[in-house]
């Protein structure tokens, strides 16, 4: 597959493609506070439960994610342009173990000294890494300015392997620091994409993240725990915190577009799964919620009739059909019974959009998009 | 019939149902996964309710969000109350936060629905 790093994709589908390339569950892109961090380890680990990790690989994973957050919030930096100052956090799962990356700004007076510190925990054994660490902890190195690097040793003796990481020069004073942090079970699988690309990966993800203009990316089971926490995690980020009316618009939309998801999407192997994507993309005060899932392909006339017919509907005649189908009894199997989108179309005040990607013969993949002005 | 009252969840509504008062209230976050299921027992509590009414109803519905499939299910409670209406006082107070013009929008859209007129307060 050729995959291209740089430049902005013309479709989600496209730029879904791109990013699935890189096996990316989970991605944010923003400020960082406290309680967003909490929301993002809570996401991270109802996604874990749900995927029915293993113990001893979730401990890990859950780990690596608090220290590597804790990296991006300690050393978050601030200049004039505030958009080359977010921070940045992945996850990747791919078969045989995970990846953590993470992104922040960072002085280029700090380089050096970090570098170092990285280059001498990877340049040790595991018998070296622990005399180290009673090293360090004995001399009371905590204090040390800038720390001794205890979190970093603990990375790569939990992770068992060596700190993957770069820098960009931002401008004089700053650049960006890239690091990555792959926890992997005692099998490895060279076949894997995550290996292939090794130490491209967490920038190459940010790149298109940032020039694409997305905030969060989420691709998972669509199940009600994941959704729950999903909802939690998006409701925290700062850039939806700023302005009440459009917080409450967009959340209250999210709301209708991944329940949408885990009532009706199909499976891929078995019918009580529920894979999809969530993304939220920022351009120009316009802010896209979009999802992603699998349906049947005998179904898709029956939808696109139904969001073509919203979109087309004037303000009075949308209401009517709110009043109409909310009146409507259902056998109620049917949770949403249709007011869904009717719902999302009022609230955004733009028509829904809709890509296909074809699958297999009897499954496309769809994504819708609701657009808030704001 | 007992007092019905549920704690608030991340994705479950604060629930106060007191029949001896007349009292139903209704609060916080209404999102959850099968809101038939869970607004059936509520409905039951209403329609047993209805065997004997006080002489005064107050209802008061305060969500911070409503998943539309909640909505169907509160629309439904709320046409129940509206029987009520033609021999008992019923007020129905729709409050909603502060600059929350979504949530007045969705309340004044069931009141089209009905034969009442809701009370809205802006809390």
């Amino acid at each position: 597959m050729q995959i291209s790093n740089s430049g902005k994709y013309s479709s989600i589908a496209e730029l879904f493609r791109v990013l699935n390339h890189y096996q990316l569950n989970y991605a944010y892109n923003g400020d960082f506070t406290n309680d967003l961090t909490e929301r993002i380890l809570a996401l991270a680990e109802t996604n874990m439960d749900v995927e029915s990790e293993s113990l001893k690989i979730k401990k890990k994973v859950y780990f690596i994610i608090v220290e590597s957050l804790q990296n991006i919030t300690r050393h978050q930096g601030s200049s004039k342009d505030a958009r080359l100052m977010d921070g940045f956090f992945s996850i990747h799962k791919f078969l045989g173990g995970y990846l953590v990356g993470s992104g922040n700004a960072i002085e280029n007076d700090h380089i050096k000294s970090l570098s170092e510190k990285l280059d001498k925990v990877n340049s040790m054994s595991a018998d070296e890494l622990k005399d180290y660490q009673k090293e360090v902890l004995s001399a009371g190195g905590f204090s040390e300015k800038g720390g001794a690097g205890l979190g970093l040793i603990e990375m790569v003796r939990k992770s068992g392997n060596k700190l993957q990481y770069d820098f960009d020069k931002i401008d004089e004073k700053n650049s960006y620091f890239y690091f990555q942090s792959k926890i992997t079970d005692a099998q490895p699988h060279e076949n894997s994409e995550i290996e292939k690309h090794n130490h491209e990966i967490v920038k190459s993800v940010h790149k298109a993240v940032t020039e694409n203009n997305l905030k969060i990316f989420f691709q998972g089971q669509f199940k009600h725990e994941n959704v729950r926490s999903l909802l939690s995690m998006a409701e925290g980020s700062i850039y939806l915190t700023e302005k009440f009316e459009f917080k409450k618009t967009s959340v209250a939309i999210m709301i209708e577009l991944l329940q949408n998801i885990s009532y009706h999407a199909a499976g891929i192997n078995s019918s009580d799964e529920r894979p999809g994507l969530f993304m939220v993309a920022d351009n120009n005060n316009v802010c896209s919620l979009i999802t992603g899932n699998y349906i049947e392909n005998f179904k898709i006339d029956a939808l696109i009739k139904k969001i073509d017919f919203v979109n087309s509907l004037d303000d009075a005649a949308i209401e009517k059909l709110y009043l109409e189908t909310i009146m409507l009894d259902h056998n109620e199997v049917q949770l949403g019974a249709g007011l869904g989108f009717i719902d999302i179309r009022i609230k955004s005040k733009n028509k829904i959009e809709v890509e296909m990607v074809p699958y297999t013969d009897d499954k496309t993949f769809i994504i819708i998009k609701a657009n808030i002005s704001y | 019939m007992a007092i019905l009252d549920l704690d608030a969840t991340e994705d479950l509504p604060c629930v106060l149902f007191d029949n001896d008062k007349g009292i139903f209230e209704i609060s916080k976050r209404s999102l959850p996964e099968n809101a038939i299921l869970f607004y059936e027992p509520l409905i039951e509590y209403v329609n047993e309710y209805l065997r004997s009414p006080k002489e005064e109803t107050n209802i008061v519905f305060h969500f911070d969000y409503i998943s539309t499939s909640s909505t169907k299910q509160i629309m439904k409670m709320i046409l129940l109350f509206d029987q009520l209406k033609q021999n008992k006082k019923v007020n129905l107070n729709w409050n909603y936060d502060k600059g929350d013009v979504d949530m007045l929008q969705t309340g004044k859209r069931l009141e089209q629905l009905t034969s009442m007129k809701f009370i809205f307060n802006e809390v």
